[in-house]
């Protein structure tokens, strides 16, 4: 029943927000639909008992003649995302109570749309269930950007679109053809991590879901939609994005991937792997050159969550517990680093690194914040990134160190721009005019994620207790 | 239907639709379903026949809703107009009921002939008369193939009645290549009337010139008609045979949807852009052809259903827009979020679900389809209609997103008319049900 609460709360409160026109009041009942998820979240992850038992499941028939069921629930692995979902998602409202827009009722309809369909992808055990939240998420995020998007927005917003449904599709064609393994067909998760399938037929399924999660996620070399979809979108869109959408991916990767097709992933995960480590080091490299503070912010992200999949792929205690650690910083963390673009958006109407510069001495809380935030992005110890960082790392390096260099490379490379920025924009000449410290709306934002950041960083045994049993569980059954 | 005569243009529509509700709710009287076929073997009211011709009258119903604005100016035939709608619906439902080759044909013409004139019934417009023209001659030149086929079938195997048929078929080892040819014959026809590829030329022409409401009965009633009776032949007369043409009916899918959705990608008139997408998902209804199973009758009703209602819907959205602006073209819905935000609510729903976006009901019925021909061993198909469905989006998404622009005038006015607002809550209401309870048609059959 609290699955279903966390899943319908948001999307027929979004459903609602999204008819009605909207009024000074409409990003109130947003916060408050978001919060309420957010606390029966809370409540489920303390109710929750961790063991490697699936929590909190329903099922149900759906549509019977074609063996879909409406299965849900929550095993530790889905329990972080869930957490990290509904708790940013108050965040990234908040962080948009001070701006002007139009339509406000449909803005704020559909961002909770997608939090609810976010959920929901964390949530289904039925995998034609999963595809359809999956894919609902999508549309949310299109609009976000066609209508709020500036630039060249209306074009990057179907190129995203056409990319990922064009993966989607593909994995559409293998989930159809894995429910046809059974007779009758069904989609049910205990069916689907059991099904046996020839050597050829395991191949074309492993694609048909990599794809659609390496565009996703983005992966190199499918990141081309990424950078001008997080430049040109607003910037709740974008942390929406980064900060939540593609851990969809990852999570699906640990979900769908390994216990369907765990041995021809054996097989063919090196060259998986190599590229994902040398799109790591790619994107860094790109992002030391980038004069757009937006789009640094991009490019860096790609390189993150290459580093995830990466250990993701490793299929070791090490590699997913780092997944899980550094999946909720990084939606942590991303949700910051765009909040900072926002503000320097907001109060000097770039964010162009080159036109930015001495801002520290006129507001320091912002420094301060910026900085923090900045330190668990570069994963310095007793910030969130290092724990998860630390443990990637160490799983890729027990299979080759090659790996870990190139791997290692960008996070070094990380640390090179992310300071470089920092000086940029906060040090040296001051080049604009005013620059107003952090107000209360501001703070309300930043200061929790601060807190998250610091406290992560000390005891990030809050996120692996709930997920490790899980993991185990998984990981033996494979 | 005779209303006409009494020339009562007030009393025409209540009367109407009070007719169409009237049979709509006798057809699903228990008492209706019989499974033994009646009136001398004509007909047979299965449950196969209920479901389709329930279909048939609900879409009617709504679109005789629509109509009442559309011709409130005209004068005179209001009643003729009505009846030859009723006509029509009559005309398909004794097709999909239709259990001998005569009374299928019948059927057809009772189907098309009112159709024909429909179409030309905005006289003062030239491109509805060459509309008409050209939907009659081309549609009684296709009917000299179905008579010819008839007469094949008729000849090899003694009678009309489908029982017989079926029985004759499934008692020859070796089926002569005349009742082949006969059937192919037949087929053709068939395949003219859901307008599939190759003999789809003259659905652009003819839905663009068309009255919006005539447009969209025929994209939906006559189109569901056509599907319903194709099944029925295929299922109920010609199943032993059937996998002889299964090859065919495979490329033609393809070749449907493939040039449906080509061809609709540079389009900027709305009724012909909604053309080309009937021709695209004509091929993906093909699909559940290629292979019957149990499922595939409620498929396709179910995926008719809903393609449908979807048509409704725009063309309901169209109707209102081109009362302030009178241009057919879809820069025409420029700036309709900033004046109707719920009208654009209900485009933006059709077009998803005509894009077999999930969770909507079009991505429900295209699944459902996808499935029964990979059932088939069909995967080839799939995976073509798969990307097919990617191109679909292109175009539907442009209708869509033209909603969001603003316009430079600043935000159309656009009339409150109750007819419209009406259909269009109920046909958003059904789908979105459809969508989230597919179970409702879907098991029906």
């Amino acid at each position: 029943m609290l699955t279903t609460l966390l899943l319908f709360i948001p999307i027929i409160g979004g459903l609602i927000l999204t008819l009605i026109p909207g009024s000074s009041a409409t990003r109130w009942q947003a916060l408050f639909i978001s919060a309420v998820a957010a606390g029966v979240s809370v409540y489920m992850a303390t109710q929750y008992v961790p063991s490697a038992a699936t929590q909190f499941e329903i099922k149900a028939e759906w549509i019977p003649s074609l063996g879909i069921g409406y299965h849900v629930g929550a095993d530790g692995i889905s329990m972080v995302l869930l957490l990290l979902t509904n708790l940013l998602t108050p965040l990234i409202l908040l962080s948009t109570f001070k701006q002007e827009f139009d339509h406000k009722g449909l803005f704020y309809g559909l961002l909770l749309i997608m939090q609810g369909s976010m959920t929901g992808v964390f949530v289904s055990l039925d995998l034609f269930l999963y595809y359809i939240f999956w894919e609902l998420a999508l549309i949310p995020a299109y609009f976000l950007v066609l209508l709020w998007g500036s630039g060249n927005h209306r074009k990057t917003s179907l190129k995203f679109f056409i990319y990922t449904l064009v993966g989607s599709l593909l994995m559409l064609v293998a989930i159809i053809f894995l429910s046809q393994q059974w007779n009758p067909s069904s989609f049910d998760v205990s069916n689907v991590h059991q099904v046996n399938l020839s050597p050829e037929a395991a191949i074309f399924v492993l694609m048909a879901f990599m794809l659609a999660y390496a565009i996703k996620i983005p992966l190199f070399p499918f990141h081309t939609w990424q950078p001008d979809t997080y430049t040109e979108a607003p910037t709740a869109g974008t942390m929406m994005l980064s900060g939540i959408m593609l851990k969809m991916g990852l999570f699906s990767i640990i979900r769908w991937v390994l216990p369907v097709v765990t041995q021809t992933l054996a097989e063919q995960r090196t060259w998986m792997i190599w590229l994902i480590v040398i799109g790591i080091a790619y994107a860094s490299i790109i992002a030391i050159q980038q004069k757009n503070l937006k789009r640094l912010f991009a490019y860096s992200s790609i390189a993150h969550v290459g580093l995830i999949a990466a250990g993701i792929l490793t299929m070791t205690p090490e590699g997913l517990n780092g997944s899980m650690l550094q999946m909720f910083a990084h939606g942590v963390n991303a949700v910051g680093l765009f909040y900072i673009c926002a503000i320097l958006m907001d109060r000097t109407q770039t964010n162009e690194i080159a036109a930015l510069g001495g801002i520290r001495n006129l507001a320091p809380w912002f420094a301060t914040t910026y900085f923090v935030v900045l330190l668990g992005s570069v994963a310095l110890p007793l910030t969130n990134g290092f724990p998860g960082e630390f443990m990637l790392l160490s799983s890729l390096f027990k299979y080759n160190w090659v790996w870990t260099l190139v791997a290692g490379s960008g996070v070094i490379l990380g640390a090179v721009y992310m300071f470089k920025s920092y000086q940029g924009v906060m040090l040296g000449e001051t080049k604009v005019a005013a620059f107003p410290d952090l107000d209360i709306w501001d703070k309300v934002v930043l200061v929790p994620i601060v807190i998250a950041i610091i406290l992560m960083g000390i005891m990030p045994d809050v996120i692996t207790r709930i997920a490790q049993p899980s993991i185990e569980h998984l990981l033996q059954s494979l | 239907m005779f209303i006409g005569a009494f020339k009562l243009k007030k009393l025409a529509l209540p009367a109407v639709l009070l007719a169409t509700l009237a049979g709509f709710v006798a057809n699903l009287l228990p008492q209706n379903l019989h499974d033994a076929p009646v009136f001398s073997g004509m007909l047979k009211f299965d449950s196969f026949a209920v479901n389709f011709s329930a279909v048939l009258m609900g879409i009617t119903l709504v679109i005789l809703i629509l109509s009442r604005r559309y011709y409130r100016d005209t004068t005179e035939h209001l009643g003729d107009i009505y009846a030859l709608f009723l006509f029509s619906v009559v005309g398909g439902m004794i097709m999909v009921g239709s259990y001998n080759l005569v009374m299928f044909f019948v059927g057809l013409e009772i189907l098309s002939i009112p159709l024909y004139i429909l179409a030309t019934s905005e006289r003062n417009n030239l491109l509805s008369n060459e509309a008409g023209l050209k939907y009659f001659l081309m549609g009684s030149f296709i009917t000299v193939f179905l008579l010819l086929g008839m007469v094949l079938v008729y000849g090899m195997s003694g009678s009309f009645d489908f029982g017989v048929i079926s029985a004759y078929l499934s008692s020859t080892p070796t089926v002569s290549a005349l009742v082949k040819l006969g059937v192919m014959l037949i087929m053709i026809a068939f395949i003219f009337k859901i307008s599939a590829a190759p003999f789809h030329f003259w659905a652009p022409d003819v839905y663009q010139g068309s009255p919006a409401v005539i447009m969209v009965f025929m994209a939906t009633v006559a189109k569901t008609a056509a599907f319903g009776g194709f099944l029925r032949f295929l299922t109920q007369a010609i199943a032993p045979i059937e996998d002889t043409f299964t090859p065919l009916i495979a490329v033609l899918s393809a070749l449907t949807m493939t040039i449906g959705n080509l061809m609709a990608l540079n389009q900027s008139n709305l009724k012909r852009l909604l053309a080309f997408s009937s021709i695209a998902n004509a091929g993906y209804v093909m699909l559940a052809l290629v292979g019957l199973g149990a499922n595939s009758s409620s498929t396709v009703l179910y995926y008719m259903l809903v393609y449908s209602i979807a048509n409704v819907i725009a063309i309901a959205v169209y109707l209102t827009v081109k009362e302030s602006l009178g241009s057919g073209s879809i820069e025409g819905l420029k700036g309709l979020y900033q004046s109707k935000p719920l009208l654009t609510f209900c485009l933006v729903l059709a077009m998803l679900s005509l894009a077999g976006i999930p969770p909507l009901a079009g991505f429900i019925g295209k699944y459902a389809i996808f499935v029964e021909a990979l059932h088939n061993g069909y995967a080839w198909l799939v995976v073509l209609a798969a990307l097919n469905s990617a191109i679909g989006i292109f175009y539907y998404f442009k209708v869509m997103r033209m909603a969001f622009i603003s316009s430079e005038e600043g935000p159309i006015s656009v009339p409150y008319v109750l007819g419209y607002a009406a259909v269009l809550v109920i046909c958003t209401l059904a789908l979105l049900v459809l969508g989230i309870f597919p179970n409702v048609v879907l098991n029906s059959l």
